[in-house]
């Protein structure tokens, strides 16, 4: 009769209003659009449409404008998305992607050396397995669940997801444009603060130091951005491997071990693929101080210059 | 799989359910389900280690077999072969590698080269807290406190039992063992205690030692960097997060131990109002402190006690050196413990050594102010304790110390993240208004003669339960686990 009373008390008091709770939130945020549920549908829908495919972190998803462009093209790319991810997009979506000419892959510093899963942003790698049905960690619940993580804000996104599950509310958390590309740093919004370059590159090198050493990281971001070329090859598909453009604070603090294990590891990948071309914007002259947003992208005038770039670069791998 | 991890729930969940139903007051079937509960939870630490568990468990268990009674010679011989397997097993395990690179250390400082190596020994995991039971298990046969065990599966139950192997509570055979042999059948009002306990374990080290974990491990990484006022906020910190991660993890083991009907030793009694070091280490890690009082200090306090208040001090100062290096190979420890065992000499000289004062409040309901003072004194003092302890080696307790006392720059802090720990540090305060207004309880939510109702009580665990999953900080390892 105790175990009974004991357990209707918990399940009554406890156990039944906590899985009512969890599972409340956990519908409540999902029901949130973001980027990647934006991005993940579109290409389910209209992978087959895409000549280019833009993939890459931050860097390139605020540096590159597929509306502006003349080519039919998706910016993939995602804040923090490592290399690792990066071919998971590429490979999930490549039979679907039949009109596919061009890829371009942006490689930041810390690329080669990246993994998503060890770094801060760690909690980012739900949304592949939530929006991308991304199989790396189907058992672990911390990059299954927006439930894992947790704190007042989510607490406040909850109550908004579920607002607008009742019809209440109109919340979304999609920053992206129709074709992918991140619509919050623009000319009007942007830091005048060039500190932030030497403040993130200083992050950046911490970032590196601790990644440095795991040589098997560094081989699987190999392999993974090789795979990538070695099937586009196969597809007659060009890839270019881009180093985006930085402003002068961020370049100058950056340890410069770091830049050239990239421009090597991209080097290396360029000259193994005869399809791959790596293309170094990071210290290119044709970006002002006006055209950043912050030190390491760009604002909406200097996407407009960087897309007028990549078109003619585009224009020049596929025909080559 | 650790004990506040949603696997942990889903595993204990299982074992509940057939523990307390097709198992139901089958004690020998109960025991098989703990013992391979136990071995599996271990195992999924790191199976490796299963087999080291084992023989550590065969050995001792055919060791007690042969002690006999009334042959004090035969008794004492086998007793010490027990004890120093054990001490050998530490040794191997914890202290080797810390051994030869030390002695090659010293001998390249002064200039003779070796080319000794380390054996890049793998710790395994709560191999302190199941040898010290295994020593306990063979002393306590040889005075005679218990018989030896003649079924294996409840001794290896004892010494693997799954709520206490990764860190203790170190219960002691004459305690546990009884528990293991007696019919268990649910009891209702433990097992409501036990889910209390738990819930508190889990605010103390999901809220509290989780979110200030990550403002230590800032400052500890470049504490050259630091001024002072972070050093000292940090210091202090460290001692909350020691305290809430320790026994956090205690009160959920015991609580889990209390659900399946067993009651394990206490470890903590609000140590945060110890009013003298004494005091204080008779309220923190109590199953340790214990069993070295014990095995260790009984014995030496004997030997020594011709030399009066000098034999006390002695006893002490070794007592402590091997609390210290229980907790692992490194000359911090081993200071920590000398520190610890100085700290020992102005109570032992006063004459208040042994003494258990009873805490009383004032007419607010707060501690006298004489009391508070040496409440603040104590916590000072393990503090800078701890902050031998936490350091890599003595010359980064060294800087960390002497950054403290560096008076420049002292109306800032130099690392960020204190503001975000408000709430922590909010959550805090009331921890330890909870413990001292519950001061003669077990822990704080033990609240049933103060609130009656029900529903208020449930409500109260709801808020605890709102606050600790709004609040809690990123997942950080139990701090003794590496013990």
């Amino acid at each position: 009769m105790n175990i009974k009373r004991y357990l209707i008390d918990s399940f009554i008091y406890f156990i039944i209003p906590l899985l009512i709770i969890a599972i409340a939130w956990e519908f409540s945020i999902r029901s949130i659009p973001n980027d990647y549920s934006y991005k993940s549908k579109w290409l389910k829908d209209n992978a087959h449409d895409i000549e280019v495919l833009y993939l890459g972190p931050s860097t390139v998803m605020y540096d590159i404008d597929p509306t502006t462009s003349k080519w039919k093209g998706f910016n993939a790319a995602h804040v923090s998305q490592s290399l690792k991810y990066d071919h998971f997009i590429f490979d999930k979506y490549i039979n679907q992607m039949t009109s596919l000419k061009q890829i371009v892959l942006g490689i930041d510093y810390w690329s080669p050396h990246g993994q998503m899963e060890q770094s801060t942003e760690w909690w980012r790698v739900k949304y592949y397995t939530i929006h991308y049905n991304s199989p790396y960690h189907e058992n672990k619940f911390k990059y299954k669940y927006e439930l894992y993580f947790h704190n007042p804000r989510t607490l406040k996104i909850a109550a908004q997801g579920a607002a607008r599950i009742l019809g209440m509310g109109n919340v979304s958390h999609l920053n992206v444009n129709n074709l992918g590309y991140g619509t919050n740093y623009n000319v009007n919004n942007k830091l005048i603060d060039w500190d932030n370059g030497v403040n993130e590159a200083m992050r950046h090198n911490e970032l590196i130091k601790t990644y440095k050493n795991d040589k098997q990281a560094y081989e699987e971001n190999l392999n993974y951005v090789s795979d990538i070329c070695k099937l586009s090859e196969e597809r007659g598909i060009k890839v270019i491997l881009l180093a985006p453009p930085i402003y002068k604070s961020y370049t100058n603090t950056l340890d410069n071990e770091y830049i050239n294990d990239r421009n090597a590891f991209c080097q290396s990948i360029a000259d193994k693929y005869s399809n791959t071309t790596f293309l170094d914007l990071s210290n290119s002259d044709l970006f002002a101080a006006d055209d950043f947003y912050d030190a390491n992208h760009l604002n909406d005038e200097g996407t407009r210059k960087m897309v007028g770039l990549m078109d003619e670069q585009i224009e020049y791998s596929v025909l080559r | 799989m650790v004990i506040n991890s949603f696997n942990f729930l889903l595993f204990f969940t299982i074992v509940f359910f057939v523990y307390y139903f097709p198992l139901k007051e089958n004690t020998k079937a109960q025991n098989w389900l703990l013992l391979i509960s136990s071995y599996i939870f271990y195992g999924v630490a790191n199976w490796k280690m299963i087999p080291i568990l084992l023989i550590a468990t065969t050995f001792f268990f055919f060791v007690g077999k042969q002690i006999p009674r009334g042959n004090e010679k035969r008794a004492s011989l086998l007793t010490s072969i027990g004890v120093i397997a054990g001490i050998g097993l530490l040794f191997y395990f914890k202290y080797l590698d810390f051994f030869i690179q030390s002695f090659v250390d010293l001998f390249n400082s002064i200039g003779l080269k070796t080319n000794w190596s380390t054996f890049g020994i793998i710790f395994p995991l709560g191999i302190s807290f199941f040898t010290f039971r295994l020593i306990s298990y063979v002393i306590e046969i040889n005075r005679g406190r218990i018989e030896p065990d003649n079924n294996f599966i409840t001794f290896a139950t004892y010494i693997s039992f799954f709520p206490t192997i990764m860190s203790g509570p170190i219960d002691r055979p004459n305690s546990f063992i009884p528990q293991l042999k007696a019919k268990r059948s649910f009891n209702y009002e433990l097992a409501i205690d036990g889910s209390r306990q738990v819930l508190w374990g889990l605010f103390k080290k999901m809220l509290i030692a989780n979110n200030i974990a990550q403002f230590i491990d800032v400052v500890w990484s470049d504490i050259s960097t630091q001024n002072s006022p972070t050093l000292i906020i940090a210091a202090g910190l460290y001692t909350i997060q020691m305290y809430a991660d320790f026994s956090g993890y205690s009160d959920m083991a015991i609580g889990v131990g209390k659900i399946l009907g067993f009651r394990i030793t206490k470890n903590f009694n609000y140590p945060f109002f110890a009013t003298n070091i004494a005091e204080y280490w008779r309220r923190w890690h109590i199953s340790l402190t214990s069993w070295v009082t014990d095995y260790v200090f009984m014995p030496l306090n004997i030997k020594f006690r011709n030399l009066a208040n000098a034999g006390l001090i002695m006893a002490i100062i070794i007592n402590m050196i091997i609390i210290g290096v229980w907790h692992g190979a490194n000359w911090t420890f081993a200071l920590f413990g000398v520190y610890h065992g100085l700290l020992f000499i102005p109570i032992i000289l006063k004459g208040t050594f042994g003494r258990n004062k009873k805490l009383k409040s004032n007419k607010y309901g707060l501690p006298k102010l004489s009391d508070f003072m040496k409440m603040v004194a104590t916590f000072s003092l393990v503090t800078l304790g701890l902050i031998i302890f936490r350091a890599d080696n003595i010359a980064q307790a060294w800087t960390y110390i002497v950054g403290i006392f560096n008076l420049s720059n002292l109306l800032s802090l130099t690392s960020d993240g204190l503001r975000v720990l408000i709430p922590t540090l909010l959550c805090t305060i009331a921890m330890i208004v909870a413990e001292w207004k519950m001061r003669d309880k077990e822990f704080p939510l033990q609240i049933d003669s103060i609130i009656s109702r029900k529903g208020w009580r449930i409500a109260l665990f709801w808020i605890i339960i709102i606050v600790t999953v709004l609040y809690s900080g990123e997942e950080q390892q139990f701090i003794y686990f590496q013990f």
